[in-house]
């Protein structure tokens, strides 16, 4: 179904936009992130563990509380959907259990969006709360495909798609994966899926394994931009092999760079999945 | 007499090892089998005073929802297509958990959003169908749906209501004069909608890594996830709603997609019964 | 006064009514498991859900009383419940007017120093209101609360009456209550004779007043007549099973 098409700033169909993410931003907050994934920028702010309000206070674990902000600042309750969905990913990672009574609050600002918004918001969470230092039971990453129809008639599957390609667009996918199952196994591990629009089981079946092969990669390099951090305390994983894609290597040369400063940013440009 | 109480008392202390008592027998304590979903009521057209309505009933979950349609100006991106205005609501009467109308706002907002993204994105109805007069005159319908019981799973019973309630909606025959007024035709003709498809959804949960489908609320309460699938008459896929929780394996997916799918056809049938009743 | 012919020659009314006749009733307990009492009931095209949570904690920590429950009431019109669509505004003047005035009927009536430091909660949601919804509302309360054993001094029954063309009428319906005369809803305990709730709007002569007044406790009467005969098999009924699962 999905032959490699060329897209707009010459793009292949599989192939995701380059990433940045700076830590430690924010002075006041616990943590903080702000992750870039082609022109789709978030910042996003861990304050917690910290003191809760009565009403949302849990006896046996701390109370995840999210909140999403979009560039104009407008509440809406899409922003609420998507504080849901955030807050339903992340709830289950976090060791919530080794602090009873308090809040982790999790504030999400979007600096621009340039598509798949959601997924990018994600992922800067999940790279806040590492930089908060909150203790996390394993590393979920999150990628989001569109499928397109030509003249033809004929369906095409875009991965991390932008604006332009997503409001083009006949359905939608976002998916968030637990990095250390797909890793360990190459299969599984789906953490969060949502669709909009009509697809046809293969369409669902091909964005969900594409998915899984570009969350790799995010989730890649989400474990080297807290290799720098040396305070970061993660659970610890057996036996995983990073993968490195031979044609890519080959056709660009551009490796990811690693800058001697910790407060640089990270980039990680032209990754290539392996085609579908 | 002691034994019964017993049993209540290790629910509330203790509601995982409850459940952990039933599911390796394969049964709930509702006594339905880990892969049956409740008994489906859908009753059309009751209530008057709304164009169009519906009450649907899966266990001791229940939702209404009512239609009211008024006419409007269309918007100038799209002036041959009416409006389509989602109100989903939890109100403190249909669950204990829920003590003020604010307690539920956030679950409100997202049963709103995922259903207007089915009946919007999916294009269940024609808006154009919904025009009078091009650019000037359009209905608008007012799509309430209120949970009246909160036993889980409200998003089936929601959806469900919704359509139900859209294929019972009875139009007035309008006409718009020269001042751009707009009055009803007596004894006129009144007009029916007709849905595109019919997006049919099921949830399922995991409990103690058993798949549980249809949960209840104390169910989902206990479940590491919660997911929800919605398959079309079609048998394409209009959405699949899985927020966040444990991770899944994709051949527990493929199952339950297969039940979604296997359900839709059982599902269409009784709406369109409970419209024929109603007639 | 207007062209709608209220009272017909005959003296029947628009629905076909006399003046003294209250609309059909109808109602049902128990509907919802998850509440500890709820009743659906209608009166002629009046339709209300009530359901009781309760006693239970009290949600605000400051509020609790130390020697009895409060009771915290909810009065809510669905959007698609009248003729022309409400908006949803679930705290507008005229419900948070109606939920003040039904919690203060019950706070008199239930045996609050029963439960010290917990709270009621008294839910309503009109689903279709065709006239004399806050009335309707009462009735459906106390037959949620009946249904939830919470104990009261007595039943609460109520019922409104008006005037239209020097007519008084018991029970009116949206369009009489349309028609702008006099609105009088009261609430009584039948067999204390007392009256636990009266409101009026627009004006009465004295003399009018006692006729409508004396109406409104007829009807009260009637409907009180209609529950509690139901009633008593409900109740027969679940003392019944009650003795063949002992």
């Amino acid at each position: 179904m999905s032959t490699l098409v060329k897209r707009q700033k010459g793009r292949l169909s599989n192939q995701l936009r380059s990433i940045e993410a700076q830590l430690g931003l924010l002075n006041k907050a616990d943590g903080s992130a702000k992750y870039k994934q082609g022109d789709s920028s978030v910042l996003a702010a861990v304050y917690g563990p910290s003191e809760v309000l009565p009403k949302d206070e849990k006896g046996d674990r701390a109370s995840v509380q999210v909140v999403f902000k979009r560039r104009d600042g407008k509440p809406g309750r899409r922003e609420k959907q998507n504080e849901n969905i955030i807050r339903n990913a992340l709830e289950p990672i976090i060791m919530t259990h080794l602090y009873p009574r308090t809040a982790i609050m999790i504030i999400v600002q979007v600096l621009v969006d340039d598509g798949s918004i959601l997924s990018v918001a994600l992922n800067a969470c999940v790279l806040a709360l590492m930089d908060a230092g909150v203790p996390i039971s394993t590393v979920i990453s999150s990628i989001s495909c569109s499928i397109v129809v030509d003249e033809n008639g004929s369906q095409t599957l875009l991965t991390d798609p932008d604006l332009s390609e997503e409001r083009t667009s006949i359905g939608e996918t976002y998916f968030v994966f637990d990095g250390h199952v797909v890793a360990k196994t190459g299969e599984g591990g789906l953490v969060s899926s949502v669709t909009s629009g009509l697809l046809t089981d293969s369409a669902y079946t091909s964005c969900l394994t594409a998915s899984r092969s570009g969350s790799k990669s995010v989730y890649t390099f989400i474990r080297e931009t807290l290799k720098r951090k040396p305070t970061t305390v993660m659970a610890p994983i057996e036996n995983i092999i990073f993968e490195r894609d031979e044609a890519s290597s080959a056709t660009n040369g551009s490796d990811f760079k690693m800058e001697d400063e910790k407060e640089e940013s990270k980039t990680f440009s032209n990754v290539f999945m392996k085609p579908i | 007499m002691k034994l019964e109480a017993s049993a209540d008392v290790i629910r509330k202390l203790h509601p995982l090892e409850f459940y952990k008592r039933f599911l390796p027998e394969g049964i709930r304590p509702d006594g339905r089998n880990l892969n049956k979903p409740r008994v489906t009521v859908i009753s059309a057209g009751s209530l008057t005073t709304a164009e169009g309505s519906a009450l649907v009933k899966l266990g001791s979950t229940s939702a209404i929802c009512g239609i009211k349609a008024e006419v409007t100006i269309p918007a100038d991106t799209e002036p041959q297509c009416g409006k389509l205005v989602l109100s989903v609501e939890l109100p403190p009467l249909c669950s204990p958990n829920i003590q003020r109308w604010t307690d539920s706002v956030e679950q409100n907002s997202s049963l709103e959003v995922q259903i207007e993204d089915i009946l919007l994105k999916t294009n269940v109805l024609n808006l154009e169908a919904l025009c009078i007069k091009d650019s000037s005159a359009v209905w608008v319908l007012y799509v309430d749906v209120y949970i009246l019981e909160h036993d889980g799973n409200c998003f089936d019973a929601a959806l469900l209501s919704v359509l139900t309630a859209l294929t019972n909606v009875k139009l007035p025959e309008v006409e718009v004069n020269e001042e751009q007024i707009v009055s009803i035709v007596e004894g006129g003709s009144t007009q029916s909608l007709e849905l595109n498809h019919y997006p049919i959804p099921l949830s399922f949960c995991i409990l103690d890594d058993k798949l549980l489908v249809d949960p209840t609320s104390e169910e989902e309460e206990l479940s590491s996830t919660c997911f929800t699938i919605v398959y079309n008459n079609r048998g394409e896929l209009c959405s699949l709603y899985k927020p966040g929780g444990k991770h899944i394996n994709d051949d527990i997916l493929e199952e339950c997609k297969q039940t979604t799918l296997n359900r839709t056809e059982h599902i269409v049938k009784l709406m369109k019964q409970a419209n024929e009743a109603k007639k | 006064m207007s062209k709608i012919e209220f009272i017909s020659p005959e003296g029947l009314r628009v629905d076909g009514r006399r003046p003294q006749e209250v609309r059909k009733i109808n109602y049902r307990l128990n509907l919802f498991s998850r509440a500890d009492g709820s009743a659906y009931y209608e009166q002629g095209n009046t339709r209300v859900l009530a359901a009781v949570y309760g006693p239970r904690q009290v949600t605000r920590r400051g509020a609790s009383k130390h020697d009895r429950a409060i009771i915290n009431c909810e009065y809510s019109m669905a959007t698609f419940s009248t003729g022309e669509r409400r908006k949803s505004a679930k705290r507008d003047r005229r419900s948070t007017e109606i939920s003040v005035v039904i919690r203060q009927t019950f706070e008199s009536v239930i045996l609050t120093h029963l439960y010290p430091r917990t709270q009621i909660d008294i839910f309503m949601q009109v689903l279709q209101a065709d006239g004399g919804t806050r009335c309707a509302c009462i009735n459906a309360a106390s037959l949620a609360l009946i249904d939830a054993g919470i104990p009261m001094r007595d039943f609460v029954v109520s019922c409104a009456a008006g005037m239209i063309d020097g007519v008084a009428l018991t029970d009116l319906n949206y369009i009489e209550d349309s028609a702008g005369g006099p609105d009088l809803p009261l609430a009584i305990l039948p067999k204390q004779n007392k009256i636990c709730l009266l409101q009026m709007d627009s004006k009465l002569t004295i003399e009018q007043y006692e006729e409508v007044m004396q109406m409104a406790v007829e009807g009260c009467k009637q409907i009180h007549a209609v529950l509690d005969a139901k009633l008593k098999d409900v109740t027969d009924q679940l003392v019944n099973k009650r003795k063949t699962l002992l």
